[in-house]
């Protein structure tokens, strides 16, 4: 019998996984990789923040205050300090070194609760799209009440309720915004899951499996959720700049993290503290507004343009 | 109304199926899930294969055979019956005894396109189940991965490969040796070729066949009309609304057939001899397929038969012999023959001869 060959020439060729595939058409996408640069640059900054920061992000210097970044000249009666690229703010800190801080936070904030929703998502996901019946009806009652709740309100009940507490006060806050964000982020990817499980298990390659006898687990985690992987990401990349907004509006409303003056302090400041600093400073120094702003817009944009880009590239219609 | 598995003389059965019924629930309501109806997708039907026989399946689309296979593959549990696989009943048996016994009766599916993993290379979809089920270890499993590629016609330097880079004729080939890979005795082929283009649909029915010669393999063969498993079956069952209608050796169900369900079908089969194309006269048979939700009383046909007389709307009729393991269940099954329309006879009968002629090349070919 003759052996079917495709082409002399694809057999030399490497084998192309999916996700190969979905790389290459990611790398080709201008904006994606753009998106991509930048956050790998604030990821970067986040990591070697104590390298690169030039100053103390907390150390308040006297007679310091409220300078101008070093291109503004204009004011006589305001001279910019040369070892402040951006300036200070009203307490004499050098802006640049809280906004690396700040970045650091943000980045925390938008990847800590993913990591506790992702986890929490796919086990309610799987369990529930997997072994429907009851089960699947109660666990998806449960989402539902979760998912009805009004977000801000209630995180920001969360926080107000426990912000005295040890629990609150740890790490300046950040764990309780963690919680009270996990609390109600994880619905979204509870049912994405869910329903992408309902929907491969009616595939025929999950039917086979079952044929062959391959044991449940097994069906699971190798069959499955590599399936489940690619709308997985997607969502993440969407997810990460909701999360970073939704601390920065808790915090400019006073409820989100807590200042610090300790400068042994690895996570002192955040965006969404600067912006409310700034914004109360307003017309004295508008710089300590502008920076975190434009900050906090590029890093939610370079998200969403990945986020973007990755949804194309792994989208499994033109898989070819 | 329980009618005895037609059993044949001679050679032992491989697998028997008795009274075998898949009912799903139709249910209403989010919370409280109220049964406002069943859908009769497989309604008591019985038969037996022989070792090393292929027992064609056909019927139109929804009559329930797909159904059937996964059902006697234990893939739907049934909702009555017995699947007898050596003595053993399938339908009794749980949990790891199951799994077990997966690995002697398997299924290719239809579609090549959604029967593969797309994340996982064809070595590990085709090896995954021999792990499993420890038929090799270690390097050994590549080996016979390989090996198993080779026999299904495919270069075995693919393993690496994933199943988007194959075609559809060759995704097929992957899920023989996927199926084979466990070394089962019976296969239920659901439409193997029914996905592919025309020309590539003879090359996997060959491969079929040799790969059943090869391994003395058990095939109950589905398709959805009755040229395709003309080649390839010994005995032909037809399905209508989850009743089996009729059943015997191919060559006398398309000379004489009993039920007047299959004479319409073999009066759609379409004869490659222009002459008799141009007098063709197909039985139109009138009305839709009923649904399986709530399905005719007495004989499911009704409906749509053209030699019903009144007893048919109130008793279903038996599935019996009607000589030589020539099963029918037809009230009027004695006179259906005489009754059918003399060209739709004609048409059957050159085409059974045809078919004989077709076979008795093919089989001085490979004899
Ligand atoms: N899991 C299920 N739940 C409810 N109804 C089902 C289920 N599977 C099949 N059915 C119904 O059972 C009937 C028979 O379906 P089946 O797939 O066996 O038909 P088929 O003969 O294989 O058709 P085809 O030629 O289209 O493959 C159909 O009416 C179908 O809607
Ligand atoms: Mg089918």
């Amino acid at each position: 019998m003759a052996v079917s060959v495709p082409s002399l020439d694809n057999l030399y060729q490497k084998p192309r996984s999916l996700w190969a595939d979905a790389l290459r058409r990611l790398s080709r996408n201008r904006a994606a990789m753009l998106g991509l640069l930048v956050v790998l640059f604030y990821v970067l900054l986040a990591i070697f923040a104590p390298l690169i920061a030039r100053k103390n992000p907390v150390e308040q210097t006297s007679g310091n205050s409220l300078r101008p970044p070093v291109w503004v000249t204009d004011n006589p009666k305001r001279m910019p300090n040369p070892e402040n690229l951006f300036g200070t703010d009203t307490n004499g800190r050098d802006i640049l070194s809280r906004l690396i801080y700040g970045v650091r936070v943000s980045l925390i904030v938008g990847l800590v609760p993913q990591l506790i929703i992702v986890t929490v998502g796919i086990t309610i996901g799987l369990i529930s799209g997997f072994a429907g019946g009851w089960l699947d009806n109660l666990l998806m009652r449960i989402t539902e009440i979760v998912a009805a709740f009004p977000d801000l309100l209630f995180i920001i009940t969360l926080t107000v309720a426990f912000r005295e507490t040890t629990f609150g006060k740890a790490f300046n806050g950040l764990l309780l915004i963690f919680t009270a964000l996990a609390a109600v982020g994880w619905t979204g990817m509870a049912r994405l899951v869910r329903g992408q499980v309902l929907s491969l298990k009616e595939k025929e390659f999950i039917e086979a499996a079952r044929a062959l006898g391959i044991p449940i687990p097994t069906i699971l985690f190798r069959h499955i959720l590599p399936n489940t992987m690619a709308p997985i990401i997607v969502a993440i990349s969407f997810s990460i700049p909701g999360l970073i907004l939704a601390e920065a509006i808790l915090t400019f409303l006073g409820v989100g993290m807590r200042p610090s003056v300790d400068p042994t302090n690895g996570l002192p400041t955040s965006l969404g503290q600067m912006m409310s600093d700034g914004f109360s400073n307003l017309s004295s120094g508008p710089w300590m507004l502008l920076f975190p702003v434009v900050m906090i817009s590029t890093l939610v944009l370079s998200f969403t343009f990945l986020g973007d880009g990755l949804r194309d590239a792994l989208d499994p219609r033109d898989s070819g | 109304m329980t009618s005895l598995p037609p059993r044949s003389g001679d050679g032992a059965n491989l697998i028997e199926v008795q009274n075998l019924e898949m009912h799903f629930p139709v249910t209403r309501g989010i919370v409280f899930q109220r049964k406002v109806g069943t859908i009769k997708a497989v309604d008591g039907i019985s038969f037996a294969i022989k070792k090393g026989e292929t027992l064609g399946l056909v019927g139109e689309s929804g009559c329930g055979k797909s159904t059937t296979g996964r059902a006697i593959l234990q893939l739907y549990r049934p909702t009555a019956g017995s699947v007898i696989f050596e003595g053993q009943d399938l339908t009794q048996l749980k949990g790891d005894a199951l799994r077990k016994m997966r690995r002697r009766v398997q299924m290719i599916f239809q579609d090549p396109y959604a029967s593969l993993n797309p994340r996982m290379t064809v070595g590990d979809i085709i090896g995954e189940p021999i792990r499993v089920h420890r038929l090799r270890e270690g390097r050994a499993v590549r080996e016979r991965v390989e090996e198993l590629l080779g026999l299904v016609g495919l270069n075995p330097a693919f393993a690496n490969r994933y199943p988007h880079e194959f075609s559809g004729g060759q995704r097929q080939r992957i899920g023989i040796a996927r199926a084979l890979a466990v070394e089962p005795q019976f296969v239920v082929c659901d439409e193997p070729v029914s996905a592919l283009d025309v020309s590539i649909q003879a090359q996997v029915v060959n491969l079929l066949e040799e790969l059943q010669q090869k391994l003395g393999l058990t095939y109950l063969f589905i398709a959805h009309d009755l040229s395709v498993v003309k080649h390839i079956s010994d005995r032909v069952a037809v399905m209508y609304l989850g009743k089996m209608v009729e059943l015997s050796e191919g060559s006398k169900l398309y000379s004489m057939p009993l039920h007047p369900y299959t004479q319409a079908l073999l009066s759609a089969v379409p004869i490659p001899d222009p002459k008799v194309e141009l007098q063709r006269r197909r039985i139109i048979l009138e009305g839709d397929v009923p649904s399986p939700l709530n399905p005719p009383s007495g004989c499911h046909f009704h409906t749509r038969c053209p030699i019903m007389i009144p007893k048919c709307k109130e008793e279903d009729p038996p599935f019996t012999d009607y000589g030589d393991g020539h099963f029918a269940a037809c009230w009027r099954a004695r006179e259906s023959a005489e009754l059918m329309p003399t060209v739709a006879r004609k048409q059957a009968e050159m085409l059974a001869a045809r078919i004989s002629a077709d076979i008795a090349k093919v089989k001085s070919k490979t004899g």
